[in-house]
């Protein structure tokens, strides 16, 4: 029925209103989930081109430095192929503070093409070179070559460190903000000098467990000493899978919670936007009602009326989020999702619009115009028409 | 054609021996919260033979609107009856009485029109529920257009006419349906004299085929009618 896409156009205040305020729920909703599913991807994407298990020790429950004796333990188990050592250690550089990772790892273990790194990589050794995110270096001002002023102390004095490479960020988020350097370099600033955060164990894919329960099995009080109350954890691939997402999964369920909430308190908005011009609405009603169109007719007319309204607006929703991300780079979303400290780089926010989300959305969208119009237009249908001849 | 040719003579014969519209002892009791119980129309009964023409006249208040909104099924009796060609409204469904609806023609005192759309659409919004496509209504505005003496008004706004140019819009709507029966309540209430004798030759040139019931306080719309029925609170104060 042509007659409710006319419709549309007879009421444009109230269309216009109640189309603006879809569009303010469903924007959100679905840039916030087109996030969310990016940084899992992302997360996965990470998790896939690392190791088979990940080793950190724990004192007491808080993760402390692992003595570097453990990593030639671990190197000794049957069925290890590889075990690579990394120091990792928030930094904060600079006079504004940015917020940094510094990832001390073997210089052929940087998960970096090396031809996509402008200048080069860094040496093996306490060579004190930095390979670091473009973003990173731009919000520095620092380029190749540059030196970084002496921003770390430690018991051995101070060190200028060099950045010898910089890396394109378009890869993760979380990328454009990490300072690779060399296991020796990491373990000067982060004073550790006989100790690494992780282990990275490679190993065959179906031995996996097998290793995971000899390391956590190793006798740590003859390796290292008694009573030090250190435990092994070590975490399988798969479940860091299960583990490193959930975070996300949660930010995206609380969003989920947080677009119900908006769209419960939605409702009441539709409908008094669609109880907008209601006397020129119910006039309209009885006059239709008067001259001979059934109730259900009135019903289909608005039930259309109100179904072109709610695709529009969740179209254009799409549009709008899409260029929010594309465009916009997604300002405002990527704090709900990443901690500051988390040194992510919104210079890469990854997004994957999926149709799920979208439908629901719009599913959502669709019930709440519909309760609010249609049964106002129901309740003055189906009284008797008399409204009209006063 | 034969065919249309033997319903006719028998729709003739019909004419002749049942009234087009029957009211029967017309009550229509409002409960007001304020005034209490309202008796707007009391007991009425007339009978209107088809192609008459009958104004119900009185003052203000003394329940015209009332009746015509029973009559032309938009409210239910209280008690009474309704019979229209013989089928009574008590007896008719929600359904029944949109059906009814859709063989009467409707003149409020003010047209009802939808805004922002113009005068073509408006008159023939009514033919949408009976399956008209565009280009029909289109058709079908041109000649009642014309038939009310606005042919050159279909593409006007409504919001723009003046009264008059309004009332003969709603005249148009309510015949573009090919009505029997025209139902008008005071058409000419709110013109001006020059609009009024307008809608009300109008009205005088209708009643050659169509049967019309009309509420006016206009003595001279009144002049014209066949029957006069003068109601007074509520009460038939004539045959
Ligand atoms: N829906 C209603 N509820 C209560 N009282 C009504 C209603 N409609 C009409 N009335 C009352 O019924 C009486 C007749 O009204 P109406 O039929 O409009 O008179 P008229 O059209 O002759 O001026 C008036 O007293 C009016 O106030
Ligand atoms: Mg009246």
């Amino acid at each position: 029925m042509l007659s409710g896409i006319d419709a549309v156009a007879l009421h444009p205040v109230r269309n216009a209103v109640t189309f603006a305020c879809l569009v303010a729920m469903l924007v959100p909703y679905v840039a916030g989930v087109a996030v969310a599913r990016g940084l899992l991807d992302a997360a996965r994407g990470a998790i896939d081109a690392g190791a088979n298990v990940y080793v950190r020790a724990q004192r007491f429950g808080m993760a402390v430095p692992m003595p570097l004796s453990i990593r030639e333990a671990v190197a000794e188990i049957d069925a290890v192929e590889r075990v690579t050592p990394r120091i990792v250690s928030p930094l904060v550089l600079g006079v504004r503070g940015e917020h940094a990772l510094l990832v001390g790892v073997p210089a052929d273990l940087v998960p970096l093409a090396e031809e996509r790194v402008r200048g080069r990589l860094f040496k093996p050794g306490a060579t004190h070179e930095f390979v670091m995110g473009e973003a990173l270096a731009s919000s520095l001002a620092l380029d190749v070559g540059a030196r970084m002023p002496p921003f770390y102390r430690s018991a051995r004095g101070e060190r200028v460190a060099t950045i010898v490479g910089v890396f394109p960020d378009d890869a993760s988020p979380w990328l454009g903000r990490m300072v690779f350097t060399s296991l020796e370099t990491a373990a000067w600033i982060a004073n550790e000098d006989r100790a690494v955060t992780q282990l990275l164990v490679a190993c065959e894919n179906e031995n996996t467990a097998a290793v995971t329960r000899a390391i956590e099995q190793l006798p740590l009080a003859t390796l290292i000493a008694p009573g030090t109350g250190l435990r092994l954890q070590a975490t399988t691939r798969d479940e860091l899978e299960l583990l490193l997402p959930r975070e996300i999964f949660h930010r995206e369920s609380a969003l989920q919670l947080l677009f119900m909430l908006v769209f419960a308190m939605g409702i009441p908005l539709v409908l008094v936007t669609s109880g907008l011009g209601d006397r020129g609405r119910r006039r309209e009603t009885g006059l239709l009602r008067a001259t001979g169109w059934r109730v259900d007719e009135i019903l289909a007319r608005a039930v259309i009326e109100n179904v072109a309204i709610a695709l529009a607006a969740a179209s254009a929703s799409i549009v709008i989020a899409w260029a929010w991300l594309e465009l916009g780079r997604g300002a405002g979303i990527a704090p709900i999702f990443l901690r500051a400290e988390a040194a992510y780089s919104t210079s890469a926010l990854p997004y994957r619009m999926t149709p799920l989300p979208v439908l629901l959305g719009v599913t959502i969208a669709l019930m709440i115009v519909l309760a609010g119009s249609v049964t106002a237009t129901w309740r003055t249908a189906s009284v008797a028409p008399s409204e009209t001849m006063r | 054609m034969a065919n249309s040719v033997g319903r006719s003579l028998r729709d003739d014969a019909l004419s002749a021996t049942q009234p087009h519209v029957d009211v029967r002892n017309v009550s229509r009791v409002f409960h007001d919260r304020r005034r209490g119980v309202i008796c707007a129309v009391n007991a009425v009964s007339f009978s209107v033979r088809h192609g008459e023409f009958v104004a119900v006249r009185g003052p203000s208040g003394c329940g015209k609107t009332t009746l015509l909104r029973v009559i032309a099924a938009l409210d239910r009796t209280t008690s009474g009856d309704v019979i229209l060609d013989g089928h009574p409204y008590s007896a008719a469904s929600a359904g029944e009485l949109t059906i009814v609806r859709r063989r009467l023609g409707l003149v409020f005192q003010d047209p009802v029109l939808i805004p922002r759309l113009t005068v073509w659409e408006n008159v023939t919004y009514p033919l949408i529920p009976r399956g008209y496509a565009r280009r029909a209504r289109r058709t079908a505005a041109r000649t009642v257009l014309e038939r009310v003496g606005i042919a050159d008004l279909g593409e006007a706004r409504v919001e723009l006419l003046s009264g008059g140019e309004r009332q003969r819009v709603g005249l148009a709507r309510a015949l573009v349906t090919t009505p029997e029966l025209v139902v008008a309540d005071e058409p000419t209430a709110h013109l001006d004299a020059d609009a009024a004798r307008q809608i009300r030759s109008l009205f005088t040139e209708l009643t050659a085929h169509v049967t019309v019931i009309i509420a006016t306080h206009d003595a001279d719309l009144a002049g014209a009618a066949d029957t006069i029925l003068e109601l007074d609170h509520g009460k038939s104060a004539t045959g």
